[in-house]
């Protein structure tokens, strides 16, 4: 008896949360807290693909077949959210090592440019970028090669944005050959 | 020897005279920050008070005029809220140019130009504070804004509080700041004065059932928050979608969240409290900066500052500056923001858009001024 009512309250859950985005393929979450991953997610819906976005995403609700990870650290939204910096890295870590052992692709996007760097940024560009297995980076926040250097070894294709509305071709093209087609 | 007392009974009378005449030079020039300032409202504004929303201001110093523009189609409801701090001139004069240029033919516009009219009526000549700011219009009329205080005026303030403990959550901040409206929201109907008034606003807010409402705000260019918007969890979205676009109209503005823990300000209450979408906007305005040099009218209207140069080429500023942060510069930015931000509105509030015209563009207010969207006023008074 115990189970089935688990399983009810656990699928009413998740109807809650994902409403009508319940069988979307991608999962949208932010490394840092700031708005920038509410931006790309205005930017998925222009480009008509639902995402199912929690910037707090845990890797037991991760489902979806792309994770992509918005890089960019805001000590305000840390604090909204009620977390430090640590306890948003070890979030982190582990949804990314469920991502790589549920071979789900990762896209990690940092388009805040310039404005958007900085010793709090940076701790979250460090813990992420190494998994990615693309990168898309506005203009300014690899003018130092922070990326380039964090990704060296394996070779990870950057993709440039001159803004944050700019990402929309880059992003277009990585889903097309991830196999999700956008308008 | 003994004639001496003549001479000192005549120098005293002399001192008691000029200190007498020293005083009412003083008084009147502190009482002529008591006249309000006078706007030229665009047609079809009707003229309300604050205190009809909240009926024990009426006939306090904290009132203040609301005016109200209603669109023959139905639909939204935005409000834009100037002078909270009236020492940061763009929030006022970006208010002023849409209470005295726009039409609205659909939905409702609000616009209260002077939010804290009690932090109108001192400044601090201490800072070198000037008194008013002016501007000339092409009709050779002058049009003339008080440059107030951060804080309500002590005369309606006083004694300060040691600490002012923010009655909704507890939350401790310095004395003074009971007297800084964006630390009072929600409010207190029956609180210090400055309380009363965040009561009021939000009554109205909730009153008018206002869907989208602007607290316009300029910060020294060293603060981390700065040409920003901070938006209330529910106002997200369509801060996303305006920082955007309005990055693409060469207008990069940061985006940051309205943290839950700091309470009080108009981006976190406002949401707390009413439905509306609540967006707190932030120019860059050397004259309020700890580094500035000379302090004067010219300061305030230019922003040119040989301190802000050298922090600037140090990188401790949080805006590019390159030497000037002109008045219509500031004001442009605030003016494109909230326009960008009503023609998404409908977006992400169905049936509640709102559609306003005879707003100056952002390259217009540039080229042109902020005078040149100001109207001239009836003759009040000689300052
Ligand atoms: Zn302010």
């Amino acid at each position: 008896m115990v189970s089935v009512r688990k399983v009810f309250v656990a699928v009413c859950v998740l109807l809650c949360f994902a409403g009508a985005s319940f069988a979307a393929d991608i999962a949208l979450t932010s490394a840092g807290q700031s708005p920038d991953a509410m931006m790309v997610r205005v930017v998925l819906k222009k480009l008509g693909v639902e995402a199912d976005s929690d910037p707090l995403m845990k890797p037991e609700g991760l489902t979806q077949k792309i994770l992509i990870v918005v890089i960019g650290g805001s000590s305000k939204g840390l604090g909204a959210a009620g977390i430090d910096k640590d306890q948003e890295i070890a979030r982190l870590s582990a949804l990314l090592k469920a991502a790589a052992g549920k071979n789900v692709k990762i896209l990690a996007m940092h388009v805040g440019g310039e404005g958007r760097r900085g010793k709090l940024s940076d701790e979250f560009i460090t813990a992420v970028a190494p998994a990615a297995d693309k990168l898309v980076v506005v203009e300014g926040g690899n003018a130092d090669g922070i990326f380039t250097n964090l990704t060296k070894e394996k070779k990870t294709p950057i993709h440039g944005a001159p803004n944050v509305s700019g990402v929309a071709a880059p992003l277009k093209e990585i889903l097309a050959e991830w196999g999700i087609p956008a308008k | 020897m003994m004639r001496q007392p003549a001479a000192s009974w005549k120098t005293a009378i002399l001192l008691l005279l000029l200190s007498l005449f020293v005083a009412f030079v003083a008084a009147r020039d502190f009482r002529v920050m008591n006249a309000p300032d006078v706007f030229a409202p665009a047609e079809g504004f009707a003229r309300k008070m604050l205190s009809e929303y909240f009926p024990p201001l009426k006939g306090t110093t904290a009132d203040t005029p609301v005016f109200i523009r209603e669109g023959k189609e139905p639909g939204g409801t935005v409000l834009i809220l100037g002078g909270t701090h009236p020492v940061e001139s763009a929030g006022i004069l970006a208010a002023t140019l849409f209470l005295e240029n726009a039409s609205v033919p659909r939905g409702r516009l609000i616009v209260i130009p002077n939010a804290n009219a009690m932090a109108l009526t001192h400044n601090s000549p201490q800072e070198g504070h000037p008194q008013r700011i002016h501007f000339a219009l092409k009709d050779g009329s002058t049009r003339v804004f008080r440059y107030g205080s951060r804080a309500t005026n002590f005369t309606d303030e006083w004694p300060f509080p040691e600490i002012y403990v923010h009655p909704a959550s507890g939350q401790k901040l310095s004395g003074k700041e009971r007297s800084n409206l964006n630390r009072c929201y929600p409010g207190v109907p029956d609180g210090s004065m400055t309380e009363r008034l965040a009561f009021a606003i939000v009554e109205l807010i909730r009153k008018e059932k206002v869907d989208l409402a602007f607290d316009l705000h300029e910060a020294s260019p060293e603060y981390p928050v700065v040409n920003a918007i901070v938006a209330h969890e529910r106002s997200m979205e369509l801060a996303a979608i305006v920082t955007m676009e309005l990055e693409g109209l060469g207008i990069p503005i940061r985006l940051e969240p309205s943290p839950k823990n700091l309470r009080g300000l108009s981006h976190r209450e406002w949401g707390d409290s009413t439905d509306v979408l609540p967006i707190l906007m932030e120019t860059g305005n050397p004259s309020q900066g700890r580094l500035r040099g000379r302090t004067d009218e010219r300061l305030v209207l230019t922003g040119e500052d040989k301190a802000y140069v050298k922090a600037a080429a140090l990188g401790r500023l949080f805006i590019p500056y390159e030497g000037n942060q002109l008045i219509a510069y500031r004001v442009a930015r605030h003016v494109t923001a909230i326009r960008v931000f009503v023609e998404n509105l409908e977006m992400v509030r169905p049936g509640k858009g709102v559609t306003l015209e005879g707003i100056p563009q952002y390259e217009e207010i540039l080229k042109q001024g902020v005078e040149a969207f100001l109207k001239p006023v009836p003759k009040k008074r000689e300052v």
